[in-house]
């Protein structure tokens, strides 16, 4: 395919459209990757490889524009330009200053940042990009060709048009699933300063922590999952008002849908599910939770109902009546929609993005690799996983001075035997 | 490998960054230079700062056009300062009531209580001068503002109190109301020459047996059984 043919602007996927309306300053909607390579990052050579990256997968230099019915991206002249890291990551995107890119790509030492916001493409998406940026950056300071395979694409291969698909609406059928659900709990603490995002990263041996989790008969993620539904347990065991420990603590996990269709797409194609710990009923044990991960994993993830509630989603905004909406109307009410909707039904959301399958030629140059999660809207912590070269990285991101959560999850990883390194962005 | 004593993590940092307990290697000189930290110092332009500061110019600007205006007519009109104040006094009221809550952020509420109740209490200066009224203004607003102040902050200590039962907060509150109303009482008498607690009896009686009930079931945990049991829907 010619660079011609490549379009000049993309609808929103059935995702990305409410996260332009719903977010505000203290709410950026952004996730971030990282990787740390053996070698210290040379600027000018990473700003090449990001130029060449955006050759082979263009549409991640567009910026986002308002149409008159929805948003919609659009390719610019400008190019993004490589900035130096920060100590609060994720920060608002969309600014004039940096040319309304839906991505930045930041460096500092020996760590290549990818930060996006979630209306461009999802986790596994965000992963392909800089992975295929990170082989091409390996090529031009070494000189090693590293073999494109699993999240590295062919930097000389022309742009593909599943790659910009929107395969919400590919993949959607007829079956429609209800939203509704019981609130959730929200622990509470003392705001940190607006736009600044505290940072709590626990590094892991993966094959440790695989051991363990599977001596609960778990896999990695169900098994950190219970951890962390255990954690926040905890915590609202001890909140002093009775209103507030009676309500269910929910984690919301959500679902690569690639795992379930052929979808070549690095846009937007995942979902979520809520798993729920109601502590009303009485005491969990740890095994408790495990299985209740684990049977609620395994029917929120059997095909149809992970369809249904994909399509309900679509349903919703093929509604024709909303469809002809004006933008400027959509706008506030889908922000309210998010605000009634949005994270009021669970406590957290917990994103691993899992082993990350690369060439081993690539692999010899990490070291590891984080995933971020921007600050959440109302809820005041979330999660991020990612394992990469037998180092799994449990990365918190809050809102909140206080983190109870955190404290008790990697101290009930200590006490169940794994080695927990522990770093933070604060400065002392 | 220096690790912290409370969580059993390792960390390279000085303090726990879970619990913020002190980690002490000796083998480690303390040597900040040297240290590498995960994440740079600087820090990103925060925006919301930038936003509220715009925000709260952008108020001010709002504000000032109104004060400017019947500034200039009433300079124009009467060649002095008079009805104006009016207008710049509900102004300043309405923008430390409404506004200063959105625009500044205070870890607790009592300090929104504070600047509120003291621009009512000047702007009723401000009108008990203009109409030479600083007897009515002295005698009666000012301390009946101030015995409100003092409830209203009372009870905010009282709600928030959240290690006490909710019952015995409900006390609290019915005595508090029940007490500054009396004191209003005798406030009005005491204007009025002669201080004789009436209507204010009439509201305390209740109020007070209210609290007492309140309390009573709070302790006699059968008696608040067997009116749950009755009262159970």
């Amino acid at each position: 395919m010619s660079k011609r043919s490549y379009p000049q602007w993309i609808a929103l996927d059935n995702a990305a459209k409410i996260y332009p309306a719903a977010r505000s300053s203290s709410w950026t909607a952004v996730f971030r990757l990282s990787v740390n390579l053996k070698e210290k990052i040379k600027p000018i050579i990473l700003q090449v490889a990001l130029d060449n990256t955006l050759e082979r997968i263009p549409f991640f230099g567009y910026r986002i524009r308002r149409g008159l019915f929805w948003y919609y991206m659009d390719s610019q002249k400008r190019k993004p330009q490589v900035q130096e890291d920060v100590q609060n990551p994720c920060s608002r995107m969309l600014r004039r200053s940096e040319g309304h890119f839906l991505m930045r790509l930041r460096y500092y030492e020996n760590r290549i940042a990818l930060e996006v916001f979630h209306s461009l493409t999802d986790g596994m998406g965000a992963l392909t990009f800089l992975m295929t940026l990170v082989a091409e950056y390996i090529r031009l300071t070494t000189g090693e060709h590293i073999e494109s395979g699993g999240m590295v694409l062919d930097i000389d291969e022309e742009p593909q048009k599943e790659e910009w698909e929107d395969s919400f609406s590919v993949y959607a059928r007829e079956g429609r699933r209800g939203r509704a659900e019981e609130k959730a709990y929200h622990p509470k603490g003392t705001p940190l300063f607006p736009g600044h995002l505290g940072l709590i990263s626990g590094i892991v041996d993966s094959g440790s922590l695989k051991k363990l989790a599977n001596s609960y008969g778990a896999g990695i993620n169900i098994f950190l999952c219970a951890v962390l539904l255990d954690a926040i347990r905890s915590v609202q065991s001890k909140e002093k008002s009775k209103r507030r420990r009676k309500v269910p603590a929910k984690i919301s996990i959500p679902q690569n849908l690639r795992r379930y269709y052929p979808s070549k797409s690095l846009r937007n194609f995942s979902s979520y599910f809520n798993v729920s710990l109601n502590s009303t009923y009485g005491e969990y044990s740890f095994d408790d939770i495990i299985k209740l991960v684990q049977h609620t994993a395994g029917i929120e993830g059997m095909e149809p109902i992970v369809n249904a509630r994909m399509s309900t989603n679509v349903a919703a905004e093929n509604n024709r009546f909303l469809r002809l909406v004006p933008l400027f109307i959509k706008t506030p009410v889908l922000k309210l929609m998010y605000l009634l909707h949005g994270e009021r039904y669970f406590t957290t959301a917990i994103s691993n993005l899992g082993a990350v399958n690369i060439p081993n030629e690539l692999r010899a140059h990490i070291e590891r690799m984080d995933l971020i999660l921007g600050a959440p809207r109302s809820n005041t912590f979330s999660c991020g996983i990612i394992s990469c070269n037998d180092l799994t990285v449990i990365s918190f991101s809050r809102t909140v001075h206080e983190c109870d959560v955190e404290k008790a999850f990697f101290r009930k990883l200590v006490k169940l035997g794994l080695h927990v390194k522990i770093e933070s962005n604060r400065r002392e | 490998m220096p690790y912290c004593v409370h969580c059993g993590v390792e960390t390279d940092e000085k303090s726990c960054p879970l619990c913020s307990t002190p980690i002490i290697d000796p083998n480690i000189e303390d040597n900040d230079d040297e240290r590498r930290f995960p994440y740079p110092e600087a820090i990103d332009e925060l925006y919301q700062k930038v936003d509220m500061k715009y925000a709260r110019r952008l108020a001010l600007i709002v504000l000032a056009v109104p004060v400017l205006v019947v500034l200039a007519v009433n300079l124009i009109s009467t060649g002095s300062i008079s009805w104006s104040l009016y207008v710049i006094g509900a102004l300043i009221c309405l923008y430390t009531w409404f506004l200063v809550p959105v625009f500044y952020r205070f870890k607790r509420p009592y300090a929104y209580l504070f600047i509120g109740f003291t621009s009512l209490l000047l702007y009723l200066y401000v009108i008990a001068r203009m109409n030479n009224g600083v007897g009515w203004y002295l005698g009666l607003a000012l301390p009946i503002i101030l015995v409100c102040f003092i409830m209203v902050q009372l009870i905010l200590l009282a709600v928030r109190r959240l290690e006490w039962q909710p019952l015995e907060r409900a006390a609290a509150v019915a005595s508090l109301i029940a007490i500054s109303l009396i004191a209003i009482d005798w406030i009005c008498d005491a204007f009025t020459g002669e201080v004789f607690l009436n209507w204010s009896i009439y509201a305390l009686l209740p109020l007070m047996a209210l609290a007492g009930v309140f309390l009573l079931l709070e302790r006699k945990k059968e008696l608040k059984e067997e009116i749950r049991k009755r009262l159970f829907f």
